[in-house]
């Protein structure tokens, strides 16, 4: 299913949605045509030979002959919208959408065939030696910022307070360079706690003793639980192999596609989509990384349900996962799961926290919950009359509140123990997403 | 003080000016803390037992929380989430024009605001378009507005007594009311309005004489009340007041103005006999030699704006001649419109003169005067001098025209109209406030494809001129005249850029209605 709203959250910037729409008229292409896995056409444009266009449905790649260097041009984003519009006549691909397809199929098997090859370490010596530079590497680093941490302790924190942000960023950029990019994302964090106003204190030595805390379970993870010794190594920044995860059996369920949020930093765009899985209830996470201009997958839409295979990532508690095999996509589902009241939530994140203690936040249905925004942000109140806090910077608040129309909704997102950050809606049967037209907070209801 | 208060305390301040006894301050005898550290990272882990230790043990007790009173039910249409959508990206800077029709289309349909997309409608609308979104919002963008006082003004409440609003309301709700207390009972209105009139700050004075001054219109019994309003201390509602007086031909005000000018301007009598009938008349004018106290307190300015080319004397007159119903003139003299034009033409101020009977015909809204006056502008194409004149006063004349009658004008203009006048209509035309009907639409269309024949030679035509015609296009016929326009100009073609954008508007404005009148 495609929507307008599916085919921006595609587009890689406003400018090429915009651009898309100037290329969606019927009256541009020629040779139209599309069939259950594949959409192509013809486009005019300012060259002699019109652009050829094709995208593959499922995954929503594109391809097309036009010199533009954003990923999807705007060709590929305008023959979806005529697609969505309905002008597109079913029929059978051309030649030039064939090869492409047996290309693209070929290269899979191909990759497949590295991976298979890849399997077999040719080299467990110097395999050994890498993982045995990088350890000597991250311990480096780990005894840099115990030290660092300690000296801002001793001078106090209201020395740091007036430091510039390069105070901050030179530590973490020297974890990046020790290979421990989780603890450098932690300290380049610490810069914001510094500046964020009343109880700044509190949450900056908090945020630090954390720090403390990681280090000293990485010195000790001998002693930890398998589980937990997996969480430690990824909160320091090491990564899982996936070719390694997806040869273990995973988890068979019909999964419920519960929200959905990219996030930004320099360089790095990444798509997190929470699922929740009808029979089991387990919540799983996926990760969606683009580097620069390169599309992030379009797979997921809030409110979907589809068949697959799930693997975890090692963890505690196990969140993380990859999609090993998909099967068919069933009906969706306007609902969330069930809810939890703020009692609740609170006495569950306790439980997680005793089996992870560095565990930052977890995704959870709260509800039926009041919005109330007052004069110091925005509050949710459950039925006991219990509220928690939304996470500051939250833009939603009278939005949340509009939709209650003065009663309940029940919110997915995620809390990390002292407040809520809501990433969808649902209202008597409805779902909504939290979403942004440009800088303008909306709410979106899912089709 | 709490543990965590004493060991954040520790720590802002810095373990060099002395740390605390940290022992007792771990949560739990099983946990201790290990012996032999530094002082810095033994305060660091007591803050990470102490703060999870908390942050797991954290439970909220419940509160008191204010009532939230639920939203009226509204079983109205709602706005479709596609549409809504497009209403978003609109107010954030995406053809922001269009809002206003977005409003009168969704209001057409009887649809209302989804819940969830009032704050955005709230937070991004300019006052201008508040009244036209009224209905839209509908009564829940009140009980929402409740909520949050910034909303108050632009959920303009049309709940309750008139009168309530009258006196407890802002200023656009008591403007409202004082309208609809007036539609209903004219002189009671004017009774509520003396009552605080002395009380009122001067802006709110000017304010509500320019609500006397719209629907339903003005009557004779204002007359005194406005008279009075001459005398005001503030210029503003002085200006205010004339203008209403102007437009009321038995008012003293009026009779005053007509004494004024009937040694001023004197047509030569018609000849007897059938010679008779082709000799001109000649207008003959005599200018005033000062302004005295009467005419001043009658809003005659004294002097021109510095960029007006005109003389004081001149302009005492053509400002006399504006605030008179073009009718006088006809009456007064026994001829017809057209022989006063041709008259006027004739004269040295042949200019200035059209300029005011366009003003008086504006200020009496006369159809009769409008159409030959507009003619008249039109010839002023081409002239270097009077063209910029003309391209100011067409519009305002057309939309003076009452709304049902503004095609009809338009139709007439477009007949007279040739291809090289066409950047004057082009502005007059935007001037309305109503869609162009099919049939206009056609005309306008069918001039603008004659226009292009000649011009393959030309400067990059510009595009924000052709784009404010698909503003108010007939959307559907625009739509189909675009194609044969664009065809006709063919390629390359200086006009390519400009069609296409206006193209894309029609597009998007067709988009646009369907979502809302499907």
């Amino acid at each position: 299913m495609w929507s307008i709203g599916r085919i921006e959250q595609l587009a890689p910037d406003a400018a090429a949605v915009k651009a898309a729409q100037g290329v969606a008229k019927p009256n541009k292409w020629t040779g139209l045509g599309r069939n259950d896995a594949v959409l192509w056409g013809e486009c005019a444009g300012s060259g002699a030979n019109p652009y050829q266009v094709r995208v593959e449905l499922e995954s929503a790649a594109g391809k097309c002959s036009c010199p533009s260097r954003k990923l999807p041009c705007k060709h590929v984003l305008g023959l979806l919208m005529l697609m969505v519009g309905e002008a597109v006549p079913t029929g059978s691909p051309p030649a030039y959408v064939q090869e492409w397809m047996e290309g693209r199929a070929k290269r899979a098997e191909a990759k497949v065939a590295r991976a298979a090859a890849e399997d077999k370490p040719p080299d467990p010596e110097a395999q050994a030696r890498r993982a045995e530079k990088r350890e000597a590497r991250v311990e480096g680093g780990l005894q840099q910022l115990e030290a660092w941490l300690a000296d801002i302790v001793a001078q106090g924190l209201a020395a740091v307070r007036a430091q510039p942000e390069t105070f901050w960023s030179q530590m973490a950029s020297r974890l990046v360079d020790a290979q421990a990019p989780g603890l450098a994302r932690r300290v380049s964090a610490l810069s914001g706690f510094a500046v964020s106003g009343e109880h700044w204190q509190s949450r900056l030595l908090a945020a630090m003793a954390r720090c403390q805390l990681l280090i000293d379970a990485y010195r000790r993870i001998d002693q930890l639980p398998a589980g937990l010794a997996a969480e430690v190594r990824t909160q320091i920044g090491w990564t899982q192999p996936q070719e390694a995860l997806l040869s273990r059996d995973g988890l068979r369920d019909k999964w419920h596609v519960l929200g959905h949020r990219q996030s930004q930093d320099e360089r790095l765009r990444m798509q997190s989509t929470w699922l929740s899985g009808l029979t089991s209830g387990r919540v799983a996470l996926l990760l969606d990384f683009a580097v620069g201009n390169q599309p992030l997958p379009a797979t997921y839409r809030i409110g979907q349900v589809f068949e697959a295979e799930l693997v975890y990532f090692d963890g505690s508690p196990l969140l993380r996962a990859l999609v090993k095999t998909r099967f068919e996509s069933g009906p969706a589902l306007h609902t969330l799961p069930a809810a939890v009241d703020v009692t609740q939530l609170q006495s569950r994140f306790a439980a997680l926290l005793a089996e992870n203690p560095l565990l930052e936040r977890w995704p959870v249905v709260l509800g039926p919950v009041t919005t109330w925004v007052g004069s110091s942000g925005t509050v949710l109140v459950d039925s006991t009359g219990r509220r928690v806090p939304v996470t500051a910077n939250f833009h939603h608040g009278w939005l949340l509140a509009a939709l209650g129309g003065g009663g309940t909704v029940n919110l997915f997102g995620q809390w990390d123990g002292e407040m809520f950050d809501p990433v969808s809606v649902e209202r008597e049967g409805r779902l909504y997403s939290l979403a942004r037209i440009g800088e303008l907070p909306v709410l979106s209801q899912v089709a | 003080m709490t543990h965590w208060n004493t060991i954040t305390t520790a720590a802002t301040l810095g373990t060099q000016r002395g740390a605390p006894d940290l022992g007792p301050m771990w949560p739990s005898g099983e946990l201790s803390a290990p012996a032999g550290q530094s002082p810095e990272r033994a305060l660091l882990r007591t803050a990470a037992a102490n703060y999870l230790w908390q942050l797991a043990g954290m439970r909220c007790a419940p509160q008191n929380s204010p009532v939230i009173a639920p939203a009226p039910s509204d079983e109205s249409r709602q706005v479709s989430e596609t549409a809504a959508w497009r209403l978003a990206k609109m107010l954030s800077g995406d053809r922001r024009e269009l809002v206003s029709e977005w409003f009168s289309l969704a209001a057409r349909a009887g649809s209302v605001l989804p819940l969830h997309w009032l704050p955005v409608a709230l937070n991004g609308l300019q006052p201008g378009e508040r009244t036209a979104a009224a209905a839209v919002l509908g009564i829940r963008a009140q009980w929402l507005a409740q909520q949050n006082p910034e909303w108050a003004e632009i959920a303009v409440s049309t709940a309750g007594l008139p009168i309530d609003r009258w006196h407890n309301g802002t200023l656009p709700e008591r403007q409202a009311a004082l309208a609809s207390i007036r539609a209903a009972d004219p002189v009671g209105a004017r009774t509520l309005l003396q009552q605080s009139w002395q009380t009122e700050p001067p802006d709110v004075r000017a304010a509500f004489l320019e609500t006397l001054l719209g629907s339903p219109g003005l009557s004779d019994g204002d007359e005194a009340f406005l008279e009075a309003a001459l005398g005001d201390k503030r210029k503003d509602v002085r200006m205010a007041a004339v203008e209403c007086l102007c437009r009321l031909p038995r008012s003293a005000h009026a009779l005053r103005n007509i004494e004024r000018l009937r040694p001023l301007l004197v047509l030569t009598e018609a000849e007897k006999g059938l010679l008779g009938r082709f000799k001109k008349r000649h207008l003959e004018i005599t200018l005033p030699e000062s302004l005295d106290k009467q005419a001043a307190r009658d809003g005659v300015q004294p002097k021109p704006a510095a960029q007006q080319r005109i003389g004081e004397r001149a302009y005492l007159l053509m400002q006399m001649i504006a605030m008179a119903p073009p009718a006088h003139w006809c009456e007064r003299f026994q001829c017809d419109i057209d022989t006063f034009l041709k008259a006027a033409l004739a004269t040295d101020y042949a200019t200035d003169l059209i300029l005011a009977l366009s003003q008086a015909s504006v200020r009496h809204s006369d159809l009769d005067w409008i159409v030959p006056l507009g003619m008249e502008l039109l010839q002023w194409y081409g002239q270097s001098e009077r063209a910029p004149l003309a391209s100011q006063v067409l519009p305002t004349l057309i939309s003076a025209v009452p709304l049902p009658e503004q095609d009809a004008i338009m139709q007439r203009l477009f007949g007279a109209c040739d291809p090289q006048q066409f950047q004057l209509l082009e502005s007059a035309l935007v001037a309305t406030d109503v869609e162009w009907s099919a049939a206009t639409t056609h005309l306008a269309f069918a001039l603008l494809e004659k226009r292009i024949q000649p011009d393959k030679n030309q400067y990059p035509y510009p595009r924000q001129l052709l784009e404010r015609w698909g503003l108010r296009a007939h959307a559907e016929t625009a739509q189909r005249e675009i194609l044969r326009v664009i065809e006709r100009a063919g390629e390359p073609s200086p006009w390519k850029n400009a069609l296409e954008s206006l193209q894309s508007l029609l597009d998007f404005r067709l988009a646009m209605k369907q979502e809302l009148l499907p």
